[in-house]
């Protein structure tokens, strides 16, 4: 994270951003809404590889040049992206926006927010999953 | 936030930790060690005066911080000196206490592994694991050193 947000080290395909969503959904089981400091970690994990899997779907970003947090996009491609996966970049979003004073801070209502960040992450994987390139008109 | 406030974090953190198995769960459980390192270290720069106690939440931004005004409305302010969200960030220009140094550098151990293991797809060994558990039990002790005195 230190010295920016693009991360482009490794090669990620859209599979490999699909298994370890998959795998922190899987561990995220082993909780509930009262540990909500977690549900909300782990749907933004889970949901930056979901965020991943989508911008690469749409050609967006390359494999090497994953996004760590949505906030990172430089401007053009948060526009494009506000204009094709509009639910899916707010959603992003407010989960980032509820970091700061339920995980960083001690806020009451963490219950109702971890609850809100499941169903957001629903609507982010659904959003991913259906995300594609978008066709040229000769 | 407050002193006892990020112990609490940090037990929450911890506990949270626990009910993750390492290798299965590797991701939230390394999560867990995150954000639990992070807040017994914040509750240490605290306890030892080289931050400063504040009613702020810290942002994914350095120095950006949530703060509630007179209505009890929340907004975004420039804050300096206060909750660090990694170690490295914000930048401490102090000087730290021994103990403090000890557990940024087992924290920076730990930190090492987030983006090759968590954001990428780096293999999830045994090693990797033995070496954030010892870190993390590092930077533990060497915080809890400071804050109980």
């Amino acid at each position: 994270m230190r010295g920016g947000g693009k991360v482009g080290y490794r090669r990620m395909t859209p599979e490999l951003h699909q298994a370890k969503a998959d795998r922190i959904e899987s561990s995220m089981q082993k909780l509930t809404d009262s540990d909500y400091e977690a549900i909300i970690e782990a749907t933004m994990l889970a949901g930056s590889h979901w965020f991943n899997f989508a911008c690469h779907r749409m050609k967006l970003t390359a494999a090497h040049a994953d996004v760590m947090h949505a906030e990172y996009l430089n401007g053009v491609e948060r526009v494009e992206l506000s204009l094709r996966a509009s639910e899916l970049l707010r959603a992003m979003d407010e989960i980032e926006a509820y970091r700061a004073g339920f995980v960083r801070g001690d806020l009451d209502g963490g219950q109702q927010v971890a609850a809100r960040c499941r169903l957001l992450l629903e609507v982010i994987r659904r959003d991913a999953i259906a995300a594609g390139p978008l066709h040229a008109q000769s | 936030m407050r002193t006892a406030a990020h112990v609490e974090k940090f037990r929450r953190f911890d506990r949270l930790r626990a009910r993750f198995d390492p290798k299965a769960d590797f991701e939230l459980w390394y999560w867990m060690t995150l954000n639990a390192g992070t807040a017994i270290i914040n509750a240490a720069l605290h306890s030892a005066g080289v931050t400063r106690e504040h009613d702020s939440f810290a942002t994914q931004i350095p120095n950006i911080y949530s703060v509630s005004g007179p209505d009890g409305k929340r907004h975004l302010e420039y804050v300096f000196g206060v909750d660090i969200i990694h170690v490295g960030m914000p930048k401490i220009e102090k000087s730290l206490p021994l103990a403090i140094a000890s557990a940024f550098s087992a924290m920076e151990i730990i930190e090492e592994h987030r983006d090759p293991c968590i954001r990428g797809d780096q293999p999830i060994t045994d090693d990797v694991i033995r070496a954030c558990s010892k870190a993390y039990a590092k930077c533990v002790a060497a915080a809890k050193s400071v804050i109980d005195g």
